[in-house]
Order: C-alpha cells, then structure tokens, then sequence
C-alpha cells in the first residue's frame, strides 16, 4: 500500500512532474496543471506541497530560488528519467490495450 | 448581525465529521466567525461562497512560511485553529487541501499521531514511577493513600479517575476505528470516511464531558496553591521556562508555542500570587479538618513531637511522632508513632482497617474485650535499657471513618487512655 519507492507515479505525481519540465513555484504548478487538463486533475495545496517535498528528497527535483516566500522548483535529469519512464509505461498499457481490442475486432 | 451558535467539541479524530458539518453549515449560507475555547462555533452569513477544509498540524510547531504560502496562493485562509488541527476557508469551488488519502495519512501521522504518542508515553511514565515509588516506600497502601488525603489536586484526580478512564478507553477506541478507516480507504483509493451524525453527536458530548472535567482539576490545582502544597521550585521552574519560550525565537514557526507560553505564565502568576499570599487560612475552610491535630495521643507524657497534618476538600490525616519517657520521671525515653485518617467513603474506611488488620498478624484479629472496632496487639521488650514492665503496644481504633493506628514503645496504654482518645475521636466527629 504504502509508495515507498517511485515505481510507479501516480497521476497526481506524474502531473507535478511534468509540470517542472519548466522552473514553476507551487501555486505555478497547481495552475499549470488545471490548464493543461482542463480542470480534469486538481491537485490540492497540502498534497502537493508533500509531494514536493518527497521528489525533493528523491532528487527528482531541485529547488532553484526563493522569491517572495516562494519556492520555485525544477525537474532533474533524474526526474526527467522517471518521468520519461512513466510515460513510457502508460504508452505501453495503451498498446496492449489496442492490441487486446484489435484482436476482439478481428475474431 | 444574525449570528448562530453551534458545539464544535469534536474528538481530533473526528476531523471529517467537523470539517463536513463547516461545509453544511457553507452551503446553507453561514461562514465560521470565530472558535469560543475549542467548546463553541459562531457562525455569521456569509457575502460569497464559501467552503472549509481542515488539516493536521503540529501544535508545537506553525507550518512553514512556505506551506502557509501556497495555500495562501491557492485561496485558503485560515480561520481557527484547534489543537492538531488548523481550520482553512476559500471560495467555493477551490480544490482541497489535501487530495491524496496516503499523503493526507501521512501528514496526520507526522504531526498529530507523533505528539500523541509522546503524550501518551508521558502519561505511561508518570504512572509508572507512582507505582515504583509505592513499591519502593513499602507501604504502598498508605502512599497512595495520601494522594486523596495530601493534594487536592491528587484527591480529584482518584475521584474522577472512574470517569476519567473509560473517556480515554473512547477516545483511544475511537481513534484506532479511525486508523483501520482511514488505512482502508488509502488502500481502497476512496476519500476518508465521515462518521455517522449519531455516533459524531455522542463523541462531541463525551468530549464536552471530557472539558467540564478539567474544571474542578483547575479548582483544586488553585487550592492546593492556595494551601502552599505546591512545589514553588516547580512554580518558578515553570516560570523561568515560560520567559525564556517567550524571550527567544520571535520567528511566526513559533507563534503558537509563545501564545501557550503565554498562557501558561498567566496561570503560573497566579499560582505563585495564592501560594505567596496568606490564603490557607481560607483554603482550610473549605477542607476536612484534620483529626486528632490539636494534641497529641499521649498529650501527658510526651516531651516533643513531630507532627505532619494534611486536609483537603476529600479527606485528612495526622501524622505523629512523640517523644517521651518511658516511666514517669525516667530518664530513657520512649517513641509513639500514630497516623489517623478521616475518610469520605465508609467502604474507604473499612478497607485501610483491613489493611492494618493484616499488619497486626493472624493471631491478633480479636478485638479488645469490651470495645468494638478496637484492636491491641502488645508484646514484652525484652531489650536491657528499658526500664521493667514496658511493653510495645500497637493499637488500632476505627470509630466512623476515622481510623487511628498507634505503635509505641511506651506501653502499657490503659483503658483511661483508651477511653480519652475515643472521646476525642467522637469530638472529632467521628
């Protein structure tokens, strides 16, 4: 149950890290996300400012500056890796899943 | 400005259950105004929209500067605090605080469940050296004893102990549910459950309880002050602790570490005002007398005497050591050791007799021909200094809930003895 290693991202985590492809800070990355979903994915304050913290420790992400009692954060080539990982995960699922349905096409 | 009141003692792990009813009370119109002691919630209506989330938070500790930030950023204000829990409004439709049931567990565990379990380990401690210390006096009836009869303090707390154990035997119970709930839900992927409206109504007056409890813990904390039974080395300790929490890190993290600073010199000041002032003349009027303090139980022959008296608002006891000679006009002297308690329970009385029953030994548990509730057991010295025909006399003497136990050397004690102590015990008010 518990994530204790980032195998795999959750979708919450998966959008905080493709956020930081760009330097953003906290509230940068809340919006970011809202946009880029459309309002599908919201990602509450106290959440990801835990996640920040853990990507933080796990070297996924650096902190770059501090301005205006706001940290601005940016992904590491670490982070880059996972991130690449995950989505090539996700494209995998997606494969199988059209293989599985070209397949029950076909029969 | 219309206003409405509400009772928001919830338990701390009830957390979505108060969060829930902020929220009802959101979509009905009504925003929180202000927390009355953690007791009440005033609610005033609301202009815009409004919706509420509450998050853990360490009461030693403020959340960072940054954390405090983004949810500023994000829309959340913070409109009261509780312990453990900070309470957080923005414009309906903001996203909430937390939206991952794992993240949100582990917050809960790193700045509530900690604190607790510290809390709890010192609980566990302090009974644990009570119970050393009992065992190491070796009298360990008599020591804890002395609690309902030395501090008032001690005196509520074995008084409300019945009520008090089983409110924590809930709240501990009603936490762990909510642990294996919560743990659930993390695996399940599904927002943390409320409780039940019943189950959260009972839990809110059980905490309600929980609160009037403390106020005669206050009381007789004030009394004891009053009657100096307080360490003023403690006082001051906790005086100089406080100016120093308050004189050092001016930083907003420790807000609310100086606020309870703050606080707590409020009451210490009082506490040191009633111990340094001349008000155990007043406390005593409120407390049991205690029995047999005017003189002692061999007034005639004893030379010097020891005497420790205690009363509270429960119960007293004398305690007292004379010296004196053995035979009239002799020169080696004698010791009469005796302890008298006056109790609140007839079944507390009949329980300490029992208790020195036992002291006396199986073979002496007749009482005195003629006497009810009156044992001797006496026994010849056979040492060379005592002068001939002293012997050791161990009485015990229970007249309504006073008990008195004497052990001396300066025996025989006769019937006329006998006879005064229990007409002093009757004056007494035994």
């Amino acid at each position: 149950m518990a994530r204790k290693k980032l195998e795999t991202l959750t979708e919450q985590m998966f959008y905080v890290l493709l956020a930081l492809r760009q330097e953003r800070h906290g509230y940068g990355i809340m919006q970011a996300i809202t946009a880029l979903t459309e309002g599908r994915v919201n990602i509450g304050a106290g959440t990801l400012y835990a996640l920040l913290e853990r990507f933080e420790g796990e070297k996924l992400i650096v902190l770059t500056r501090v301005e205006d009692k706001r940290k601005y954060y940016q992904l590491t080539p670490e982070g880059d890796r996972a991130l690449r990982e995950e989505y090539r995960r996700i494209r995998q699922q997606a494969a199988d899943m059209e293989a599985v349905l070209r397949e029950e096409e076909g029969t | 400005m219309k206003r409405k009141w509400m009772l928001f003692t919830y338990p701390v792990m009830d957390i979505k259950a108060a969060e829930a009813m902020l929220n009802h009370q959101a979509e009905q119109g009504w925003r929180l105004e202000k927390l009355w002691l953690g007791l009440l919630a005033s609610f005033v209506p609301a202009e815009e929209p409004v919706t509420y989330c509450i998050d853990w938070y360490d009461p030693s500790r403020e959340d960072g500067l940054d954390y405090r930030t983004l949810l500023a950023d994000a829309g959340w204000r913070r409109v009261g605090q509780l312990s453990y829990w900070n309470i957080y409004e923005a414009p309906a439709g903001t996203a909430p605080i937390q939206t991952d049931g794992e993240l949100e567990y582990r917050r809960f565990r790193k700045k509530a469940l900690r604190r607790m379990a510290i809390a709890w380990g010192v609980v566990a401690c302090m009974v644990a050296v009570l119970g050393l210390l009992g065992f190491l006096s070796g009298l360990e009836w008599q020591f804890y004893l002395t609690f309902l009869t030395d501090t008032n303090t001690g005196a509520m707390v074995i008084v409300l102990l019945p009520l008090l154990l089983p409110e924590g035997l809930l709240w501990s119970g009603r936490l762990l549910l909510r642990l294996g709930q919560w743990k659930h839900a993390i695996a399940r992927g599904e927002p943390f459950p409320v409780p039940g409206r019943r189950s959260v109504l009972l839990a809110r007056l059980c905490t309600l309880a929980g609160y009037v409890l403390v106020v005669p813990l206050l009381l007789a904390f004030l009394l004891d002050a009053m009657l100096g039974e307080l360490n003023l080395g403690w006082i001051i300790g906790m005086i100089i602790a406080c100016l120093i929490i308050l004189g050092r890190d001016p930083r907003l993290e420790y807000r609310r570490r100086r606020r309870h600073a703050k606080y707590m010199l409020a009451c210490m000041a009082v506490l040191l005002a009633a111990w340094l002032l001349p008000l155990s003349g007043v406390a005593g009027l409120v407390c049991v007398k205690p029995p047999l303090a005017d003189e002692g139980v061999l007034p005639e022959r004893a030379e010097l005497e020891v005497v420790q008296t205690h009363g509270t608002l429960l119960s007293a006891r004398t305690k007292r050591r004379e010296f004196g000679p053995l035979k009239e006009g002799g020169s080696v002297n004698g010791v009469a050791d005796s302890q008298v308690w006056r109790l609140p329970w007839d079944w507390l009385a009949d329980w300490v007799t029992e208790q020195y029953r036992n002291e006396l030994g199986i073979a002496n548990q007749g009482e005195l021909s003629g006497y009810e509730d009156v044992w001797l057991v006496r026994s010849g010295i056979s040492e060379s200094h005592y002068p001939e025909g002293c012997v050791k006399d161990i009485w015990l003497i229970r007249r309504g809930n006073i008990v008195l136990w004497v052990q001396t050397d300066m025996g025989p004690l006769d019937e006329q003895w006998l006879d005064g102590i229990l007409a002093r015990l009757e004056e007494s008010g035994a």
